[in-house]
């Protein structure tokens, strides 16, 4: 292939300018900030800041609270990326069997994913609200079950998940159903001859065909329910009650600007920058490894 | 063994009937190779079979059973596809151990009986590989196997050649035909392929737009194509058609071809005087002779050289013929010299015009049933 070569060097730095604008702007800019921050120890009204090496870092990992923050969010991630990669296959599996007006559900079960995540957490607050969503009401009436997410942890925690995992299934429905698709229709129909029925084939072979999507999915779906789901905590329970809720990235809030501890609030960012930069690498190690099945 | 019956088979997809009422009957241990153009239908009925498609009407009966309402496991049918289909993440030895460890038999038996097959199709060497790892022949030869290893009641095979090269293709012709004798189920093989029909086949089914043609024993259909369109399509290089009007000499009949030519046939049954009919020679059937005496003539367009025979194109009074001759039949002709051809009666086909329907000999049918006697 032919590579384009420029003349000088002032026009590719400034076609690049813009965007090194933004990075530095929003992202190395605060992330220094950050850095900066989780190592002194500063007033909350800014002015004075001293230097106390890794003293905030202890802090932070000697703290219960933030054992408990670790608790909720690997109990919620993992609940959520469950949650919303079973519902995801499931109605991929149901819309691959379907032979007319596919674009029509496919286009339908994109939708939530349009959603922003706050109008996803008001939408699960009054559909799951104790004193007047449905929900609340169908659980009295047929299970006599009193739900209230604002009193019980464990509802507490099925409402953020609900809201979370309902967002990111119109995501993992659509690489499912592409994956699904890219499955050779012969290979289904020779294990059906085979003596496979259904659920016997969705096990033995599309499962394991599919195995490459699932993977990249699970990460991308970790990450999203590590970083991504402040808006839906913020709305529905505010990390509550008590701090059921409460994941790491919404302590973050928390401490920084509830508590206005900037320099716990810095260093619990700077742990979370290393879990994301962590996945991240993890991600594209996988996607350049994948597991490839040529026929 | 197993008989299959079909019994006014329809299939339809919304309004489109794709297989109009078909009625066939495949004898236990038969090799059936079901041919015909791209879209005639003949894939979607060996998916009927198979239990891969919905049968719109009619009845699908295998040894006895209907199987129209049966799940294609409760059927004991194997099938071997187009593009092989193997399970891209199992190795050899697990493709072909799948439907045994699905019917639940104890591992011993399986080891054995996988063992057995790989063996018969020289895969010994290869079980721990997985299908990537492997040439398009031995792809081919675990799709077999992956067949065989369950014993079933009846085989299908969905176009399973066309995507091996020429030489390969030829090969695995002769070893699909082979196994055929040493297992001796029934199968059905579909084809477009109208050599690998021939070759193959006990009994052979041409099918054109969802209907069934023709079912006879290869040299049969190529005899006595019972279609003009039979008659175009089984054969190679393509019979040569020829418009003309029918005349009656007593007992005979002859063809007027559009210049005049007359063209003896014999006689025929159930010809009508002045009867438009199509003419119908085989290239090989058009013997060169000298230009006095000759029953078409024509000059040279093209000579096409096969080493054995040579094709020779004649553009003619009547239109275009092809003459598949023997290199020692053929003189030292350049492009436009005029040439002689003779056909003899009973080498010429006759079919009516509107019907497409073939005008038989009578004498033909004689020897056709003496023959039948001669084999039940």
């Amino acid at each position: 292939m032919r590579r384009v070569t420029f003349d000088g060097h002032w026009l590719p730095y400034l076609l690049l300018f813009p965007q090194l604008l933004i990075l530095v702007w929003f992202f190395f800019w605060p992330a220094g900030q950050a850095l900066y921050q989780a190592f002194t120890l500063s007033s909350p009204f800014g002015g004075y800041a001293e230097w106390v090496g890794f003293e905030n870092f202890v802090d932070m990992v000697t703290q219960p609270e933030y054992h408990k923050a670790i608790r909720v969010t690997v109990v919620f991630s993992l609940a959520t990326t469950a949650l919303s990669l079973g519902l995801g296959l499931l109605f991929a599996l149901f819309a691959d069997r379907v032979l007319r007006a596919t674009d029509f559900y496919r286009t339908l079960l994109i939708w939530p994913y349009a959603v922003a995540p706050a109008i996803a957490g008001a939408l699960w607050s009054f559909t799951l609200d104790p004193h007047s969503g449905v929900v609340a009401f169908a659980l009295k009436q047929l299970f006599n079950w009193g739900w209230n997410p604002e009193l019980s942890s464990f509802d507490a925690m099925v409402l953020v998940v609900f809201a979370a995992a309902w967002k990111q299934v119109a995501y993992n429905f659509v690489f499912f159903l592409a994956g699904l698709q890219s499955i050779p229709r012969a290979v289904i129909e020779s294990a059906a001859m085979d003596g496979a029925g259904p659920l016997r084939r969705v096990r033995d072979i599309i499962l394991p065909l599919l195995s490459p999507t699932t993977f990249f999915l699970v990460v991308l779906n970790i990450v999203y329910a590590f970083f991504d789901t402040f808006g839906i905590i913020h709305v529905t329970t505010g990390g509550g009650p008590g701090d059921a809720t409460t994941i790491l990235v919404y302590k973050v809030f928390q401490d920084g600007f509830i508590g206005l501890d900037l320099s716990a609030s810095a260093a619990q960012s700077i742990i979370l920058m290393i879990v994301v930069m962590g996945l991240t690498i993890f991600q594209f190690r996988f996607l350049e490894r994948r597991v490839h099945y040529a026929d | 063994m197993a008989t299959i019956e079909l019994r006014q088979v329809r299939k339809s997809y919304g309004e489109t009937q794709v297989v109009h009422g078909l009625d066939a009957r495949f004898e236990p241990g038969e090799f059936v190779v079901i041919v015909g153009p791209s879209g005639c239908g003949k894939s979607t009925l060996l998916r009927m079979i198979a239990g891969l498609e919905s049968i719109t009407g009619g009845e699908i009966d295998i040894a006895g059973t209907v199987v129209n309402e049966l799940a294609p496991r409760q059927r004991d049918v194997a099938m071997v596809f187009q593009n092989y289909a193997l399970y891209p993440h199992m190795t050899v030895f697990d493709n072909m151990a799948y439907s045994l460890k699905l019917a639940k038999l104890p591992k011993p038996e399986i080891k054995e009986r996988v063992g057995n097959t790989a063996e018969i199709l020289g895969l010994t060497e290869m079980l721990t590989r997985r299908p990537s790892q492997l040439s398009g022949g031995q792809r081919q030869r675990v799709a077999m196997g992956r067949a065989i290893v369950r014993e079933p009641k009846v085989f299908l095979f969905d176009e399973p050649l066309s995507n091996l090269d020429a030489t390969l293709r030829v090969q695995m012709r002769v070893e699909i035909k082979q196994l055929h004798r040493e297992l001796g189920a029934t199968s059905v093989f579909v084809t477009h392929d109208q050599v690998e029909a021939m070759t193959m086949a006990d009994r052979l089914v041409v099918m054109n737009g969802g209907l069934v043609e023709q079912v006879g024993r290869p040299v049969d259909v190529y005899n006595r194509p019972a279609t003009r369109f039979v008659a175009s399509f089984i054969g190679s290089p393509a019979m040569n058609f020829l418009h003309g009007t029918l005349s009656e000499h007593g007992d005979s009949h002859a063809v007027i071809l559009k210049d005049g030519t007359v063209i003896n046939t014999g006689p025929l049954e159930g010809a009508r005087d002045a009867e438009k009919v199509t003419l119908g020679l085989r290239p090989e059937h058009l013997r060169p002779v000298p230009l006095t005496g000759a029953h078409l003539a024509g000059s040279i367009v093209l000579i096409e050289e096969l080493g054995a025979s040579r094709l020779v194109h004649l553009d003619t009074a009547n239109g275009r013929l092809v003459s598949n001759v023997a290199v020692e039949d053929a003189g030292d002709w350049q492009m436009g010299d005029d040439i002689g051809l003779a056909i003899a009666p009973k080498h010429t086909h006759l079919f009516d015009r509107v019907s497409g329907f073939r005008l038989d000999r009578p004498e033909v049918q004689e020897t056709a049933t003496e023959e039948s006697i001669a084999a039940a």
